[in-house]
């Protein structure tokens, strides 16, 4: 390796330290991993107490209750818990993304790093990076709640405990995998509207909006004829439930929140598409923050 | 042959229809205290944004220790700590955490560096506190602190004694030259045109985007220098110089006389007066301050 090349790799070294000297010491980080834990811990809980109430009387809730208690025991807590996290995981990186670049246009610290020679690059490299490390951290705390309660959920009522091999850890490693996988185009898109308006409240805003907004026009457009029906084709949700997917489709049937019914596109034009998005805010993030003034 | 730190050459900025810089030529010779004067708005800060990266020039070009900024700046940037406007830290980090902070980005100084930094501008018993907790004046100091850090070759301070006590301003202006007698070249940017003649050494005076008058203190003021005379009976002393090689030149103001570009030639005047038999109680130099100077350069006197 070049001086030059040692040199450069050694700046980009430096503006991560940083970057995770900021992260480590900022109280938001600590929030959004406890929300997000008290979230999940919380929605088995709900779960929990749905199923005490016991199935009911007609069939069609027989089956929602039959679904529903095997969503929750371990044998499925890999496609279950991963779905559940996925939704409140989007949320709480989004947040977590667009305030770390945000806030340091709300701060001003954007330029006093840039102007002490840290490349622009570097800089958004860093951010991006911890997006991508806190979303895995995220999960990986989430999983670590979400098989708690379920070991506990599946002792209490006898359920099915599922294989314990290696085949079994290849699949959390891949769930874990296609599920930080998804949230990412989210993350960034956080990223590259906090970069765009310099503020972290209008970024995340939109991000969450954009988010929640999708299934309104997925639907509309669904009803729609002609090319224009094809469009959802390209949305998120779409996409991320066909990647989500390959995580395990455990109910034909439907059955309850957060379980994936069958069908839509393949994982891989999921995966595709979603490769697609996120280079594409990447991108984006990187070449706005290097064209443009830091400070006006 | 002077060695330029900075040269600025036909630097322009606009945002939208305002023109913040208009062509703005600026050099800084190596070892000098160097004055940005100007009213706010005059394009000072606009300029220092573009001699830090943080804002593009739409034309002109800037270059830092003799190499253009656009090809070199992370190297270049490197060698230089700055103040902008307002100083800006992580507010839930500590003063120290935050020079910690930029201690990893651009790392050199280790903790030694940082509590010198700290003990230099006297912020070493508040250094444990949060940013968000400290007055305007501790804010400035971390921020001059935090532009010392690494050992600059090239310091530019925007309005630094701002928020300041004036025991905290006079350290700062005892601190300016200091780091000027260290080698270190210094650029302040500043509205206090006291302040600048008092630590300044050159001066570049900006008007509306554009600099109006560059060069040495001494030489901006000394172009600006006139004699003073007062007389018991000043109405007939008067008559006397009306009737003198300087006549054009007298004008009186406050109970004196003062003789325009006379500076030199109190003897002349004292000999005529004293000849007509009128002995002057005062005959002595006066040196334009800057402030004066800037008035007649600029016509301004409002914002200033």
């Amino acid at each position: 390796m070049s001086e030059r090349l040692r040199e450069e790799a050694g700046w980009l070294w430096d503006a991560l330290q940083a970057e995770w000297f900021k992260v480590t010491r900022r109280r938001m980080t600590y929030i959004c991993l406890g929300v997000f834990s008290a979230l999940v811990l919380l929605f088995y809980v709900i779960l929990w107490l749905r199923i005490r109430e016991g199935p009911g009387d007609r069939a069609s809730e027989f089956a929602f209750w039959i679904a529903l208690r095997g969503a929750l025991s371990f044998r499925n807590v890999v496609p279950y818990s991963l779905n559940l996290e996925r939704f409140f995981a989007t949320l709480v990186c989004v947040i977590f993304a667009g305030t770390m670049m945000g806030n340091e246009y709300d701060w001003r610290t954007v330029g006093v790093v840039t102007s002490r020679g840290v490349r622009r690059w570097h800089f958004v490299f860093a951010k991006a990076v911890s997006g991508v490390v806190f979303t895995v951290v995220c999960l990986l705390l989430g999983f670590l709640v979400a098989m708690a309660a379920s070991a506990w959920f599946t002792n209490l009522y006898g359920l099915n405990w599922g294989a314990f091999d290696a085949a079994r850890v290849a699949d959390i490693l891949t769930g874990l995998l296609r599920t930080t996988f998804v949230i990412l185009p989210f993350v960034f898109l956080s990223l590259l509207l906090s970069t765009v308006w310099r503020s972290a409240g209008q970024a995340v805003g939109a991000a969450l909006g954009i988010f929640f907004m999708e299934g309104i026009f997925i639907a509309l457009l669904n009803a729609a004829r002609g090319w224009i029906s094809y469009l959802p084709d390209f949305f998120f949700s779409v996409n991320v439930d066909a990647v989500m997917r390959g995580n395990g489709t455990f109910s034909d049937n439907g059955g309850g929140p957060f379980i994936l019914g069958s069908g839509g596109p393949p994982e891989w034009r999921g995966l595709l598409v979603l490769a697609a998005w996120i280079s594409l805010f990447v991108l984006g993030a990187f070449w706005r923050f290097q064209r443009r003034d830091i400070q006006e | 042959m002077p060695e330029f730190v900075v040269e600025a050459r036909g630097l322009k900025k606009a945002y939208g229809e305002t023109k913040a810089v208009d062509g703005v030529d600026l050099v800084v010779e190596r070892g000098h205290v160097f004055g940005a004067l100007g009213p706010n708005g005059s394009g000072k800060s606009t300029t220092v944004r573009m001699l830090l990266g943080l804002a593009r020039p739409d034309a002109g070009d800037v270059r830092l220790f003799g190499e253009r900024l656009g090809d070199h700046a992370p190297e270049l940037l490197r060698r230089v700590g700055a103040v902008v406007e307002q100083p800006a830290f992580v507010p839930y980090l500590s003063g120290r955490d935050n020079l910690r902070l930029l201690e990893r980005y651009t790392p050199g100084a280790g903790e030694a560096g940082i509590e010198r930094a700290l003990d230099r501008v006297h912020l070493t018993e508040a250094a444990h506190r949060r940013f968000k907790n400290y007055s305007l004046g501790m804010k400035q100091r971390l921020g001059i602190a935090a532009a010392i850090l690494n050992d600059p070759e090239l310091i530019i301070l925007d309005e630094p004694t701002n928020g300041l006590d004036p025991q905290g301003t006079r350290e700062i202006r005892e601190l300016i030259p200091e780091l000027a007698a260290e080698g270190r070249t210094v650029v302040l940017c500043s509205h206090l045109l006291h302040e600048v003649e008092m630590v300044c050494d050159a001066v570049a005076i900006f008007q509306r985007g554009r600099i109006v008058a560059q060069g040495q203190t001494k030489e901006l003021t000394r172009g600006h220098t006139r004699l003073e005379v007062r007389v018991p009976d000043m109405e007939a002393a008067g008559a006397v110089l009306a009737a003198s090689p300087w006549a054009a030149n007298v004008h009186r103001e406050d109970g004196s006389f003062f003789i325009e570009g006379a500076i030199d030639q109190g003897v002349e005047v004292n000999r005529l007066l004293a000849s007509q038999g009128y002995y002057a109680s005062v005959i002595r130099p006066v040196q334009q301050t800057l402030e004066e100077a800037f008035l007649e350069i600029t016509g301004e006197v409002t914002s200033v």
